[in-house]
């Protein structure tokens, strides 16, 4: 290990970094949607003399304003923070192979919000064609990070040629590149206008542009529901063979153990997609009148639950590893995984303090990015009534490669003979003490 | 198609149904948030019907097969966990959703004439889904099922009179066995869901007729408008199941109904039995007192709770109103805390 392990017990690492990711993805595509909606509804408000719907845009850019610059912009931090505490060696991996698209999309981030101030703050004081310029120029930058992040992330489940060549732009363009940002562009034009409709709905009831506007960012959902079903199969098609077998293996059982999770996650975000066209269709597209904030906020709360499961499932896709067939999701390289596997684990660490308890340094390093002990994914749960031997035996499994049943979902363990048994020891221990706590007080 | 449209009309006239559906008003003021319960419970029902026609494909009866299918259902058939899933999950919803119901009817005081037999009416269709969630719960014969079920009948042989011969005519026997599951499969799936559609319509017929009821309180200050109730409150209605979908389908998704272990009638019963949460407070209540005495409890109370209309007519005084709203109060509370405190004390035992 080359970084200082931090572990998060009861939530886990990973749902630290999702929580903030996730949140974060929200707001950011809807930045993007939202920098496109803007302008675009401007040029046709301007274009047919409508002043409503220019006061209503100038209220609307505030609260994107506050919303995206504040909190999406802090929650970007977040992520930052959080994977480098979290994942440091895949931190400073996608640093090292994509330093220039970080620092060009750090450029445009400060083109973006300075625009999207400028445009606020411009509403009624400058020349309409100069603020609708401002717009575009918002609208503009806001999607280069889309397209600058999307070849970062895709980067990590499809690395492509990257593996062999590492080339920067194999690894930028690699397999999912293009379906992925198509995708994901047809879900900022949807948040755009589930965000619209909820602005929409704070209006007062007798409001004249209440039902217009409620319909009109309800059209902004359509491209989305048209197209993302062929991005969707592109995509499908370009993702690694063992991800969709992981993705599907739960269609015939729900059992623990396996990834059953991921296809019950990935159908729920199908499912919620399609109550979400029909939640829109009902609710502001055909009774705008009795549509309510609170009802928005259903919509809202239903498009933040499959921003999240789509996203979790996007991360869970990848597993067992970080970087596909580069570094497993643990920080440890897949080629010294090969090389070192059975070798005295900490000899090769360049951080460890180990206070001579290997068992749990050994479960820091190299399960804790993915496990905790009694909260998510809690190996207490999943090792419940195993003894030492059982778990070492279980853990020499992870040794056998090809043989290993579980290497499509777990990284294989690294270590001595040692290092397994002192791994074995400490969580037989944990284990017993949550079967008998009492014990355990003693 | 217009033609089409009217040779249709002449053999089914729904015109008057469109009629009464476009004439229909709903009023909408600060609590008609309460008015979709029922139209939930509702969808819950449907979701029943469909979810248990399915599993019906695959599910077989009796003491060697029951927990296999299921077993089967959970492990080989395409998605057949999530069928089940769903079917478990909207059964408990749909009990849920209906005591939401029955209490938001009661505390609007929607029991009063001429609604009285819209209140009984729901409370016998309240009656059947309990006894829908009793019969399916022993039909997967894993142990918890099974004990649970065992206690649950031992418990109606101890009401007066009739107990014993009910008890026996429930286990078809001495003792439960494939008799019993078969009773349970055949109320389950073809008695219950035949006597909840009648009643069902019945029910629906009379809040068509009698509209919803207006809280006293807004009435009198007529701070309500209404609403067509189509299309508008049923496109509304829709937007509200479609929440209600989306709760369920991520409840059974990601916590997928679990199946125990197939029962074992000889081995003792485990730890920690119990039954359904919305029996809980009973059974808790019977850990406390002594089985005749809790059943006269609950006999004479769901008595009082139905006979409602009857001690609670609308009066000058108000002094009755202010009662009912006291009992409906404790009788909320209490079953809320009873069904706490049982499962606190789960693992203490009696």
């Amino acid at each position: 290990m080359n970084y200082p392990s931090w572990t998060i017990e009861g939530l886990g690492s990973g749902w630290l970094i999702g929580l903030i990711a996730i949140t974060h993805v929200f707001i950011s595509h809807f930045a993007v949607g939202a920098g496109i909606f803007v302008p675009v509804t401007e040029y046709f408000a301007r274009k047919h003399n409508r002043q409503d719907v220019l006061d209503f845009l100038h209220h609307h850019t505030r609260f994107f304003l506050i919303l995206t610059a504040v909190f999406g912009a802090s929650s970007g931090v977040g992520i930052w923070f959080s994977i480098s505490l979290v994942q440091p060696a895949a931190t400073a991996s996608l640093i090292r192979t994509f330093v220039f698209a970080w620092g060009i999309e750090w450029m445009v981030f400060l083109v973006e919000v300075t625009s999207l101030i400028f445009y606020y703050y411009g509403w009624n004081k400058m020349k309409p064609e100069l603020h609708q310029k401002i717009g575009w120029i918002y609208a503009v930058t806001a999607y280069c990070s889309l397209v600058i992040i999307n070849g970062i992330l895709t980067f990590m489940l499809t690395p492509g040629a990257w593996i062999e060549n590492r080339s920067f732009w194999s690894g930028f363009f690699n397999p999912s590149y293009f379906p992925s940002l198509l995708l994901r562009t047809t879900v900022t034009f949807a948040l755009a206008g589930l965000w619209g409709i909820y602005q929409a709905s704070r209006l007062d009831r007798d409001h004249p542009l209440r039902t217009w506007m409620l319909r009109y960012s309800s059209r902004w959902l359509i491209p989305s529901y048209l197209v993302s079903g062929v991005f969707l199969f592109w995509y499908i098609q370009v993702i690694p063979g063992e991800s969709l077998t992981a993705m599907t293996q739960g269609i015939t059982g729900a059992g623990a153990g396996n990834l059953s999770i991921l296809t019950r996650v990935a159908m729920l975000v199908g499912l919620l997609t399609l109550t979400i066209a029909f939640m829109v269709l009902f609710g502001p597209y055909l009774n705008p009148t009795d549509f309510t904030a609170k009802k928005a906020i259903w919509l809202l709360v239903s498009g933040f639950i499959v921003t999240g499961a789509a996203e979790w499932s996007r991360e869970v896709l990848r597993k067992p590893y970080a970087i596909r067939g580069f570094m497993f999701s643990n920080g440890l390289l897949a080629q010294e995984a090969d090389e070192k596997l059975k070798q005295p684990f900490f000899e090769h660490a360049r951080w460890a303090r180990l206070h001579g308890d290997v068992g749990s340094a050994m479960f820091k390093t190299q399960c804790s990015s993915c496990h905790t002990l009694n909260g998510y994914r809690a190996l207490t749960g999943y090792l419940k009534g195993r003894d030492q031997e059982s778990i070492y035996n279980f853990l020499t499994i992870l040794q056998k490669g090809e043989e290993n049943p579980y290497r499509f979902i777990m990284p294989p363990v690294l270590g001595s003979d040692d290092d397994l048994k002192a791994l074995a020891s400490f969580l037989e221990k944990e284990v017993k003490a949550v079967e008998t706590p009492e014990t355990a007080a003693k | 198609m217009a033609n089409l449209l009217s040779k249709f009309e002449d053999r089914i006239p729904i015109g008057p149904i469109k009629e009464a559906a476009l004439h229909k008003q709903v009023p909408i003021h600060k609590h008609s948030i309460w008015y979709y319960m029922g139209g939930i419970s509702l969808f819950f029902f449907l979701v029943q019907g469909v979810t248990g026609v399915l599993l019906l494909f695959h599910y077989q009866p009796g003491v060697e097969t029951a927990h296999a299918s299921v077993l089967r259902i959970m492990t080989n058939v395409d998605f057949g966990w999530l069928i089940r899933s769903i079917h478990s999950w909207a059964a408990n919803l749909m009990v849920a959703t209906i005591f939401i119901h029955m209490f938001s009817a009661y505390f609007m005081r929607a029991y009063r004439a001429p609604r009285d037999f819209t209140w009984y009416s729901g409370l016998a269709l309240l009656g059947l889904t309990l006894t829908f969630g009793f019969t399916g719960y022993l039909l997967p014969w894993d142990d918890m099922a099974y004990f649970a079920t065992k206690i649950g009948v031992d418990i109606t042989a101890d009401t007066p009179i009739v107990g014993k011969e009910l008890a026996y005519i429930l286990r078809g026997g001495e003792d439960l066995g494939g008799l019993t599951i078969q009773r349970f499969f055949a109320m389950h799936v073809v008695i219950l869901p035949a006597i909840f559609s009648m009643l069902l319509g019945l029910h629906l017929l009379l809040v068509q007729i009698h509209g919803n009821k207006v809280p006293d309180s807004i009435e009198e200050r007529k701070a309500y408008r209404k609403i067509p109730f189509f299309p508008n409150f049923l496109y509304a209605d829709l937007f509200v199941w479609l929440i209600a979908f989306n709760v369920l389908s991520i409840l059974a998704a990601v916590y997928p109904w679990p199946l125990g272990p197939e029962a074992d009638t000889l081995a003792p019963a485990p730890k920690g039995i119990h039954p359904e949460w919305y029996y809980m407070a009973q059974f808790y209540v019977l850990k406390l007192i002594s089985e005749p005495i809790a059943m006269a409890f609950f006999g004479l109370s769901g008595l009082l709770w139905a006979a409602v209309p009857i001690w609670d007519p609308t009066t000058a005084s108000g002094r009755r109103a202010r009662l009912a709203t006291y009992v409906g109060i404790a009788t909320l509370l209490g079953f809320i805390a009873l069904t706490l405190i049982a499962y606190a004390t789960l693992d203490a035992g009696p």
